[in-house]
């Protein structure tokens, strides 16, 4: 039960959905698109509490599930992801890790927030989210999402926005109304009929506080031939790669 | 006699400085241990859901105390980007600990007091039956 909370809140937090209902209610939007590979520069600066990290590198995407963070600041590192595993590899001090998932497959959320608009569902309604209503102010699509029945007693409403078909807010609240997490996405760039946001920030109200966390996009190549080493990454014969089961 | 103190100090000196030069990448490892452990479990609490597992425990008994010792939540994999090797080694081996127990307690405690409640409804039911019961117990 924890585990398929786990699954909906990750998803939803850091799922960007554009719906059918835009369709609904008349706007024409056209969202047959498919992506295969994608390839940004990223940087991640994320505070909590006091501190605050700054990490840069790039991502590589190949669908349907395949995810390649290549770190070049602060530190030298290799994270692959793919289904129920994350590999970890650290050339410079010649160690890897391997960490297998019993339940559920590994993703990385902040990028999660960028590619998640090619979804043809929009994330939503797979994940068992009902249209509760909407609203039109000027240009700009407000629309309200009542969580699954089984869940609705941990999860509250899922809140998009929406301006020009591109995703400007989203927000998460509990059960009780209070708000659990807000994302700004800002700085679109159009790649067929999708938007993708290159600026996203995002705070999450926690218990003890808070966190936020901004990242920015750069030089996003869509469909493009990915480097032959993210195509074939493989951690060295002589590096001993130590696993580590959930 | 004062070229001697100017001496020894000089070498005191310098042994110092060596002893920090050689203590600073030591004590900079050992922050990086001591803050994956922190992080670590402090992630391990915030994805934990304590009622949740006491109610496993509580109806599941001995299967959902077992559960709580042997099952772990994923990690999130944002914890070990851009991270060292060493803080990724201590972080998911602390995860780990630190998410089973709180797991496994919450189970206990959630099964721990199930078994009492039964045990104080049978007491009540035995009770009740002997105190209506003819006959008489030695």
């Amino acid at each position: 039960m924890e585990a398929k909370i786990q699954k909906y809140l990750l998803k939803i937090i850091l799922s960007i959905s554009v719906w059918g209902l835009i369709n609904t209610i008349g706007i024409q939007h056209s969202f047959c698109q498919i992506i295969n590979t994608i390839s940004v520069e990223f940087t991640r600066e994320y505070s909590e509490d006091n501190t605050k990290e700054i990490i840069k590198g790039k991502i590589y995407y190949r669908a349907p599930s395949k995810t390649v963070i290549k770190v070049e600041n602060p530190i030298y590192q290799w994270t692959i992801l793919e289904g129920k595993e994350m590999l970890i590899y650290y050339p410079d001090d010649k160690k890897a890790f391997r960490i297998i998932s019993t339940w559920n497959p590994f993703s990385m959320p902040f990028f999660q927030a960028f590619v998640g608009v090619v979804k043809e569902d929009y994330g939503l309604t797979e994940l068992g989210y009902t249209l509760a209503n909407y609203e039109i102010k000027e240009d700009t699509l407000i629309s309200h999402w009542n969580p699954p029945k089984n869940l609705s007693k941990f999860l509250g409403e899922f809140i998009l926005e929406f301006k020009d078909n591109k995703i400007i807010r989203v927000e998460l609240r509990n059960a009780k109304g209070k708000t659990l997490s807000k994302s700004l996405y800002k700085n679109h760039i159009l790649y067929g009929a999708t938007y993708f946001p290159l600026e996203v920030s995002t705070i999450k109200y926690l218990k003890s506080g808070s966190t936020f966390e901004r990242i920015v996009y750069r030089n996003p190549q869509f469909n493009s031939s990915l480097p032959l080493e993210v195509l074939d990454f493989k951690i060295p014969a002589d590096i001993k790669v130590k696993e580590v089961k959930w | 006699m004062i070229k001697g103190s100017f001496g020894n100090l000089g070498k005191a000196l310098s042994l110092f400085l060596a002893l920090l030069i050689l203590a600073v990448p030591i004590l900079a490892q050992q922050t990086s241990q001591q803050q994956a452990i922190i992080e670590a479990e402090k992630q391990a609490k915030q994805d934990t859901n304590k009622t949740l597992w006491f109610i496993i425990g509580f109806f599941g008994n001995v299967l959902g105390l077992a559960a709580g010792f042997l099952l772990t939540p994923n990690p999130p994999a944002t914890a070990l980007l851009g991270k060292s090797s060493e803080y990724a080694a201590f972080y998911t081996e602390t995860y780990q600990k630190k998410a089973k127990s709180i797991r496994g307690n919450n189970a206990l405690y959630g099964c721990g007091t199930s078994t009492a409640l039964w045990i104080i409804l049978y007491v009540a039911v035995f009770a009740a039956a002997a105190s209506t019961s003819p006959y008489y117990w030695y």
